[in-house]
């Protein structure tokens, strides 16, 4: 993987109200990257992914962005209220405003286009004027990276994309992001306890432990290799017969 | 909605006719604000006045939420009657500006305070401290329960229809008349009545300070109203006063409008072993009653509970 | 007049005397059926009773201020009293940015309680002013001066342009804040426009029209086109046809049964809830029979 990196943490403790939860962090996301932010429930996960969403600001170190940087973010699924009335049209245009471009009541000519592509790639026009409210679990998440899509990100952060979902679908899902990564150079986050596509899908890997006060970062092979890795989740990657999700539980 | 095709029909052929002749109709239109006033306006115009109430008999006058179709007979009245003193003050003035009508404008020729030139009682004599006030600012204005008020009504009344209606003049004179020498009679016969009770029976209790009129002209008298002030809540240490009140003086009996809220008497009631009359709100003018024979009501329902 | 016959035709011959307070319930009922698409969504159907309570409260220190400590001019003004307590009161609940909503939903009955008790003990100490404080603050929907009339048109459509300018930021800023965030938004901004339309558009009704029907209005048409529209824009359009519906058409069910012009426009709201409901359960027994027939 090449190029300029997107965002750089450097030293970086996340945590909350000045209290820090994880131990000191160095990472660079360049485009084309697969990132695996990955550690049990609770481990710190979601904080370190919402610091480098520039929701949370660090409480140590320091984070570089690009210039111009257009991050985009997928929630999880259950963090959407289905009472909104939205069809697949709408949510996904949901997705197109950057900054103050919200002030305009109609959607123009590029914003139109901008969806359609995104609504294109993400396989979901069939189901442009269905309510989002009735998809199933894989169409709704392929929409909702639709409506991440439709701000032309160079960084695409997923919260738990896959969970409750059949293999089928998950493994769907992961295709379908490595076919942005390969089209568009989109940068990827996923922030997961599943491990399943760590192996196949995954360049970097960032492993967290609040608990132990772990924090471990670099490309998946090295990290894969580290004892600390090994030590949590044991050679259970290298054997394909073996479910990873029974392992990230312990 | 099923109703008959008459009655609107004859509405409108009388409305059009007012726009269309102004003032110089048939019949006088007027609009008194509660139902006790429109029964004397009806008592002492008959045939050639056209009554409406604003209130209804079982609304508290201090706060009446009026209905959208009485702009139309506002808008049309030649008068309005107002008991004045306050007591519409918190929903009249938006219903006057509203029905467009100069002519029932405060202080135009067909606005008519009938509160001018009654005795009135509780007059405040300082104003100094306003944190002692309550709603009855101008003096008590509950005049209405007290026929010989409505003598001094029934004059002014006639007075005005006689100045809006000239030709009329006798007509309302004489019809006045009549009222005030019934009334007069009522009056004189509830007195002795009344007064023929042992004194220690003529004790009430109020709620709201609205039995004042009644009070003086029956000779009765009131240890203590539930309401602390006028238009406040009974709190709990008054409540306890008021019952030590009951237990002190022997005032066996509870009067109040029907409009008052009943728990707090009924529980004085129990603990004192008292009566409650409920007294109706006005007359039921609506349903074709006299302001005397609503008055005569009201002295019985009284009279029954302090004879037991 | 008591049950004398009561035409609709009647209602449109008197229509001068009925035309301002028709038109300012219509257009007050209007804004709030747009706004209302927010309130419940966002689960906060009961914050315009609370702002309410917290504007009457503010009203009522501003006479106790008078009447009590002898404060005077400005400091004494019942609208800049009602104003500093809505806005207070608004602010309060608008930064409560929890996750869950149970957090805001009691702060909203908080700010309710507070309110209403505030109202009924400092009431004791100004009796004299409550029925002022009724008048001014819980208005008549049924007699409405042409000053009034005014505020409330002038309200409705600076809010009303607020409103279709940024819709797309409101709905971002409260549906998705963190994708909005993320994507640059002004999340924080827009939150608190919202928030202040709404106590705007709340304080402005309920003291012009009274409480019942602000509250029916902020709540009521929006739940019925919620349950009809299927996308956001379209649920605030019906907002607003639903509320000027309600409000004007509750006038003249309030003319023609004589009951108070309040409870009429809530009753009619509430009765398009009901239909809202019916048509939606009725659709969906339909496609089995019906719709196969009009898709060719
Ligand atoms: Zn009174």
């Amino acid at each position: 993987m090449s190029g300029q990196p997107l965002l750089t943490l450097r030293q970086v403790r996340v945590g909350y109200s000045g209290q820090a939860i994880l131990p000191p962090l160095g990472l660079a996301v360049r485009p084309g990257d697969v990132w695996a932010l990955v550690g049990r429930n609770g481990a710190g996960k979601t904080t370190l992914m919402r610091t480098m969403l520039g929701l949370l600001p660090p409480v140590e170190g320091s984070i570089h962005t690009a210039p111009g940087l257009r991050r985009a973010y997928v929630p999880q699924r259950g963090d959407y209220d289905l009472t909104v009335p939205a069809r697949v049209i709408d949510f996904a245009r949901g997705g197109t405003d950057v900054g103050w471009s919200f002030l305009r009541p109609w959607h123009g000519k590029a914003e139109r286009a901008r969806v359609a592509d995104a609504m294109e790639r993400t396989d979901t026009v069939a189901l442009s004027h269905r309510a989002f409210a009735t998809l199933s679990e894989g169409q709704k998440q392929r929409v909702l990276i639709a409506r991440a899509l439709c701000s032309v990100p160079a960084l695409l952060v997923l919260d738990e994309p896959t969970s409750a979902m059949d293999p089928a679908n998950e493994a769907a899902v992961f295709a379908l992001l490595d076919r942005l990564r390969q089209d568009l150079r989109v940068a990827v986050v996923i922030a997961s306890h599943q491990l399943s596509f760590v192996p196949r899908y995954a360049s970097h890997i960032a492993l967290v432990d609040r608990d132990d006060g772990v924090a471990l970062a670099g490309p998946a092979p090295d990290v894969m290799s580290s004892p600390t890795f090994r030590h949590r989740y044991g050679s259970l990657l290298d054997e394909p017969a073996a479910d990873p999700r029974e392992v990230s539980r312990g | 909605m099923t109703r008959s095709v008459l009655r609107p029909t004859l509405f409108l052929a009388l409305g059009a006719a007012a726009l269309a002749a102004g003032p110089a109709h048939a019949t006088l239109r007027v609009v008194a604000t509660l139902p006790d006033l429109a029964a004397i306006a009806s008592e002492v115009g008959g045939d050639k006045v056209q009554v409406t109430a604003l209130a209804d008999p079982a609304e508290d006058p201090h706060y009446v939420d009026p209905k959208p179709s009485l702009l139309i007979p506002l808008s049309r009245a030649d008068l309005l009657i107002v008991n004045g003193l306050e007591l519409e003050v918190g929903w009249l003035p938006p219903l006057q500006a509203s029905a467009r009508n100069a002519a029932i404008r405060t202080g135009g020729p067909g606005y008519l305070d009938a509160s001018v030139g009654v005795r009135l009682m509780e007059v405040p004599q300082t104003r100094i401290d306003r944190s002692q006030g309550d709603i009855h600012p101008g003096g008590n204005p509950h005049y209405m329960h007290d026929p010989r008020a409505a003598i001094v009504v029934a004059k002014a009344i006639a007075a005005r229809l006689a100045t809006l209606d000239p030709p009329n003049a006798s007509f309302y004179a004489e019809r006045a008349q009549a009222f005030v020498r019934e009334a007069q009679a009522v009056v004189d016969a509830e007195r002795a009545r009344f007064a023929a009770l042992p004194s220690a029976k003529r004790r009430v209790i109020g709620y709201h300070r609205s039995l004042t009129y009644l009070e003086d002209w029956l000779g009765l008298t009131e240890e203590a109203t539930i309401e602390p002030l006028p238009g406040i809540a009974p709190s709990p240490g008054h409540v306890a006063e008021v019952l030590a009140t009951m237990r002190e003086t022997g005032a066996r009996v509870i009067v109040q409008e029907e409009y008052y809220r009943r728990n707090t008497s009924e529980t004085l009631a129990r603990m004192a072993r008292s009566e409650m009359v409920i007294l109706h709100g006005g007359t039921r003018f609506a349903k074709g009653e006299r302001y005397l024979d609503h008055i005569r009501h009201t002295a019985q329902e009284i009279h029954d509970a302090l004879s037991h | 007049m008591g049950d004398a016959g009561l035409t609709p035709s009647m209602f449109f011959d008197a229509w001068e005397l009925f035309r301002t307070p028709t038109l300012t319930g219509t257009v007050a009922a209007a804004m709030l059926g747009v706004l209302g698409v927010y309130v419940v969504l966002r689960r906060m159907v009961f914050l315009s009773a609370a702002i309410s309570q917290a504007a009457g409260l503010g009203v009522a220190l501003a006479y106790l201020g008078a009447v009590s400590f002898g404060l005077a001019g400005v400091w004494a003004s019942p609208t800049l009293g009602a104003a500093v307590l809505t806005l207070g009161a608004t602010a309060l609940i608008a930064a409560d940015r929890s996750a869950t909503s149970a957090r805001r939903d009691a702060l909203i009955g908080v700010v309710y309680l507070v309110g209403s008790a505030g109202m009924l003990a400092v009431g004791t100490r100004i009796v004299q002013e409550l029925q002022d404080i009724d008048a001014l603050l819980f208005g008549s929907a049924v007699a409405v001066s042409d000053a009034d009339f005014h505020l409330v048109s002038a309200t409705a459509c600076a809010v009303l342009a607020v409103h279709a300018l940024g819709w797309r930021g409101f709905s971002a800023a409260s549906f998705d804040p963190d994708g909005a965030q993320v994507r640059g938004l002004p999340v924080r901004a827009l939150e608190a426009t919202l928030f202040i339309t709404l106590a705007l558009a709340v304080s402005v009704s309920t003291r012009v029209l009274g409480a019942l029907p602000t509250f029916a209005f902020s709540v009521l048409p929006s739940l019925a086109a919620v349950r009809l529209a299927p996308n956001l824009p379209v649920a605030l359009l019906l907002g607003g046809l639903f509320g000027a519906l309600s409000g004007g058409v509750g006038y003249l069910v309030a003319f023609l049964y004589e009951i108070p012009v309040g409870a009429a426009q809530t009753l009619v709201a509430a009765a398009l809830v009901a239909s809202a409901e019916l048509a939606v359960r009725a659709a969906r027994l339909l496609p089995r029979q019906g719709l196969s027939s009009s898709k060719r």
